[in-house]
């Protein structure tokens, strides 16, 4: 048997006799590329889903502080130990969002002698105890509940302690410009213009860093206790 | 399978790189599924046409043919436009080849005795005509088997479908030499398998 006639006879398998086969294949064919086209879609749409569940929980983060808990959580958490119960409350502000809540550990860190105010007016029951987040850091928690009081009729001495409060945990971090600006606010409510007038005068000079943080209403704010403490 | 006289048919294959279908690469590189399925009709005979001559295997020929046109939009990013796009596609094939080769050779192997008994039953003039065609593809397929796939895809696409090196070059992506070289050694080796068998 000759080679060349062993070529021809591979040479005469041409593929051409089954019409069903290729049928079928070029179905198989059509079906792979349908099943990867819905794959890549699948793909597609969890990925987007993913980027819009992390943009918007970028944003509330951002939105409400909370941007440490998202990026470095794991040094913040307190060991879950037994804590003392809550310092006797003060005078409650008198209105609250129930939006917001306050978390817990924030009374345990509030400094222990607070001097009462001169003549804090009882105007609300003592404050109910909201729910805990257990994620968030206490120094996050001592920033939301000073804030929460400033804004929204805290009694003006509890609001200084809580602002004192934060500001002795973190004097540098993130929220201490905005914390001490507040807290010369409330001395200005407590009628304790000296110290407010001294706490105010960096802003006013546009001594702090970012440079101009209310710089204006510093100035006149200044302007106006140099009257009263001059 | 056609009759042993067909093998006297030219069998060269047209030269299609002048005539690319840019318009169909074009929409290849586009994702167009449809133009999948119209490269799959103009090209599918000589896809399966090649994969048959290299494996010897029906199944595992329409495994790869069918590989091989999943694989082309992909693929098609590579495609430079100096050969056919036949050419190319047969090059997919043969890349998609591989494990497909060995498939086929281990069945192959496992039916051999089954297939001897069945040809007994060959009556007819064609019917046995074709019977030895067949056992002589399959005693060269046997001894393809113990090739390197380089050079099986080699010899396939220079003595089987009577291409030259420059076409064959194009579509294995290796020099000329390369290819002269590796169809040197299979014929080679081929030689003197098949005479050691008889």
């Amino acid at each position: 048997m000759r080679f060349e006639d062993l070529v021809g006879a591979i040479r005469a398998e041409d593929g051409d006799d089954d019409d069903g086969l290729a049928a079928a294949t070029q179905l198989r064919v059509r079906r792979s590329l349908e099943t990867r086209a819905r794959s890549r879609h699948q793909l597609v749409g969890v990925m987007t889903a993913a980027g819009i569940l992390l943009g918007g929980t970028v944003s509330w983060a951002l939105a409400t502080g909370n941007i440490r808990a998202l990026w470095s959580p794991a040094p913040m958490i307190e060991p879950a130990s037994p804590q003392p119960a809550p310092a006797p409350p003060e005078p409650a502000p008198r209105r609250r969002l129930a939006t917001i809540p306050t978390p817990a550990p924030a009374p345990e860190t509030l400094p222990a002698p607070i001097e009462p105010p001169p003549a804090p007016p009882p105007l609300a029951p003592p404050p109910r105890p909201r729910a805990v987040r257990p994620a968030a850091p206490p120094v996050e928690a001592l920033y939301r509940r000073a804030h929460e009081l400033h804004f929204h009729g805290g009694d003006p001495s509890i609001t200084l302690a809580a602002w004192d409060s934060y500001l002795a945990v973190e004097p540098t971090g993130r929220f201490s410009v905005d914390a001490r600006y507040n807290r010369a606010l409330v001395l200005v409510r407590l009628a304790r213009y000296a110290e407010a007038r001294e706490a105010l005068l960096p802003f006013a000079r546009g001594e702090v860093s970012p440079t101009g943080y209310h710089q204006p209403e510093a100035a006149q704010l200044v302007s106006r206790l140099a009257r009263f403490a001059p | 399978m056609r009759k042993v006289t067909a093998i006297s048919m030219p069998l060269v294959m047209p030269v299609e790189a002048e005539t690319v279908d840019s318009d169909l690469v074009t929409r290849l590189r586009r994702g167009e599924r449809a133009a999948v399925e119209e490269a799959y009709v103009a090209h599918h005979a000589a896809i399966r046409g090649f994969a048959r001559r290299l494996v010897g295997d029906a199944t595992a020929a329409e495994d790869i043919v069918h590989e091989a046109f999943v694989a082309l939009p992909r693929a098609i990013r590579r495609f430079r436009g100096d050969s056919s796009l036949r050419a190319f596609l047969i090059g997919v094939a043969a890349n998609h080849s591989r494990r497909h080769v060995r498939s086929a050779m281990r069945r192959r192997r496992a039916t051999e005795r089954l297939a001897a008994h069945e040809d007994i039953q060959q009556r007819t003039v064609d019917a046995t005509d074709q019977l030895i065609t067949k056992q002589m593809a399959t005693r060269l397929w046997a001894a393809l088997d113990e090739l390197p796939i380089d050079q099986r895809i080699v010899f396939v696409l220079c003595e089987a479908e009577q291409r030259t090196s420059v076409e064959v070059a194009e579509i294995v992506g290796a020099p000329e030499g390369t290819v002269r070289t590796r169809l040197f050694h299979a014929k080679r080796k081929l030689r003197e398998k098949l005479e050691d068998q008889s």
